[in-house]
């Protein structure tokens, strides 16, 4: 039996708790309202943890009727969709299909991405991984309310075959409760993670630029080029000047895209090989000819076309009248007219020669054998080559490849 | 008695381990370059190498070519040295599997470079040609 007093608790409880969860339902009213107005006044906390628009995820607005204290009026992010810029590169963004669907998620599709360009960077958003997440939620919310449906029942029946054992209803009661616990936390997730931070709640699109389309000449400097109308170049039509049209596209233009289907794969008309790139590996690689600074592409193309990236060759061609080479190592140094230092000692290799360049004898072998090997030394090749040219400045003794290699010099 | 039998059987067994590992990863015949996929397991070419260099080793060399191996990046270079490039690419490339005791698949994973010299064609140098059998290898 149950004093006055004790009763008088009971309601006092049962009052209270109907209370509460008015109130929350008032709360989840007021709150769904503040979330769907485009601007509205929003509490901007206390000093010193006073916050802007921007730190909750908002932008600054101006709303009608009188502002409350503390309260700053702020507008739910412009989603207007800009106007795509005709005069951007073609850029078809595809459909994403998803290998698992998940029901009611319907991303954006590639056509409907909204991108902007600023100082000739192509910048698009990307909403997909914020619907993917939001789609993921929702199913979500279904299956917990599906979950806590079947717990609802379960305490339902637990509460019917209690046959008035209290133990059992007890039991049943928190089934119930936390059932209804479990779906009201689903459901006010939103609202929880709002009230923490607005921006929890914003799934902000993943704002990809566009990589800049640098043209880069392949095997043989071959590319793909826009067709030109009427345009003069060797090999056909289709070409500038300076360009031939590829007879082989397939190899020349290989692992390059077409822009659009009427572009031709040129490659430069040179005497050189047809190429000057520098080399990808080996001794004569621009990461081995670091000392040059920015000029080390242009030294790979040097050293690559002279050596062909071999540190030990004697040249086959160039040699002194007695079957002696004069042109060593990675840059063919020319024994005959450079001196070598080694070490802090200066190796005077023209007096190791009677005469210069293919008139040259060899007078003093020693001296010779010793010039050969320190040129054979690729750090002191390199050392001398960066000597010679000036730091890459002047390649006046591989002029060839200033003429013929124009893309690099 | 049993458990000397086991502190004997896996002192045999740590032993049998120890020439294993000995026997693969420091045997001096072989070498193991590192590709992006895999690693490759090559004769030992500085055993026979005929000069080695401040980075690398050069392990063939006649009139017609030589054949390097560069060490910072683990590539070989084949200078083609003789004016009849596409037999004599053919010759250092047969050189080439033969001295690594490598199959053209294994060969293809190698960083390769093949190239003609200026002095030597200088319509042909500047160009890196790959092994003729790989899919990147360019024709002459």
């Amino acid at each position: 039996m149950l004093t006055k007093h004790q009763k008088k608790i009971k309601i006092t409880h049962f009052h209270l708790n109907k209370l509460l969860l008015f109130s929350f339902i008032l709360f989840l009213f007021f709150q769904v309202n503040i979330a769907s107005a485009e601007c509205d006044w929003h509490h901007k906390g206390f000093a010193p943890f006073e916050k802007t628009c921007s730190q909750l995820g908002l932008t600054d607005g101006t709303c009608t009727g009188t502002q409350p204290t503390d309260n700053i009026c702020c507008c739910k992010p412009d989603t207007a969709t800009p106007a795509l810029n005709t005069s951007m590169p073609n850029l078809k963004i595809p459909d994403i299909k998803l290998q698992v669907n998940i029901p009611g998620l319907n991303l954006t599709k590639g056509s409907a991405i909204t991108c902007t360009e600023v100082n000739g960077q192509k910048t698009c958003d990307y909403p997909w991984i914020g619907e993917y997440v939001a789609g993921i939620y929702k199913y979500a919310i279904g299956i917990v309310g599906i979950l806590a449906a079947v717990v609802l029942m379960i305490g339902g029946v637990m509460w019917i075959v209690a046959g008035g054992n209290a133990t059992m209803i007890g039991e049943a009661k928190s089934w119930i409760g936390a059932s209804l616990t479990g779906l009201v936390i689903a459901l006010c997730s939103y609202l929880i993670l709002y009230q923490i931070n607005p921006a929890l709640t914003v799934f902000n699109p993943l704002q990809i630029t566009q990589v800049k389309k640098i043209e880069t000449a392949s095997a043989g400097g071959c590319s793909y080029h826009p067709y030109v109308a009427g345009a003069e170049g060797v090999g056909g039509q289709e070409c500038v000047t300076g360009y031939a049209k590829s007879t082989n596209p397939d190899t020349d233009c290989q692992g390059q895209t077409k822009t659009n289907t009427t572009d031709t794969c040129c490659c430069k008309i040179t005497t050189f090989g047809g190429n000057c790139q520098p080399a990808t590996s080996g001794p004569c690689s621009p990461t081995n000819l670091a000392a040059f600074g920015d000029k080390a592409t242009q030294a790979s193309a040097v050293c690559k076309g002279e050596s062909a990236n071999g540190s030990l060759l004697e040249s086959t061609t160039d040699k002194c009248t007695d079957g002696n080479s004069f042109s060593i190592g990675l840059f063919q140094i020319n024994l005959t007219v450079h001196k070598i230092n080694v070490n802090g000692y200066n190796l005077d290799c023209p007096s190791a020669f009677q005469g210069t360049n293919y008139n040259c004898k060899v007078i003093n072998p020693a001296l010779y054998n010793s010039c050969v090997a320190a040129a054979k030394d690729s750090n002191t090749n390199i050392q001398k080559a960066y000597q010679i040219s000036n730091s890459g400045s002047n390649w006046g003794p591989w002029s060839f490849y200033t003429t013929n290699c124009k893309s690099y010099f | 008695m049993k458990k000397y039998l086991y502190t004997i059987l896996i002192i045999l067994l740590i032993t049998i381990i120890a020439f294993l590992v000995i026997y693969f990863i420091k045997n001096p015949n072989k070498m193991i370059i590192s590709t992006a996929k895999e690693k490759i397991k090559i004769n030992n070419i500085y055993k026979n190498s005929i000069e080695k260099f401040d980075s690398g080793v050069e392990f063939k060399k006649n009139p017609d070519y030589l054949i390097d191996y560069y060490a910072p990046d683990q590539s070989f270079i084949i200078v083609i040295t003789n004016p009849n490039i596409a037999e004599i690419r053919k010759k250092a490339e047969k050189d080439f599997l033969d001295t690594l005791n490598i199959n053209q698949e294994q060969a293809c994973k190698l960083t390769i470079s093949v190239g003609v010299p200026f002095s030597v064609n200088e319509n042909a140098a500047g160009i890196n040609y790959g092994l003729s059998f790989c899919p990147d290898g360019k024709p002459l």
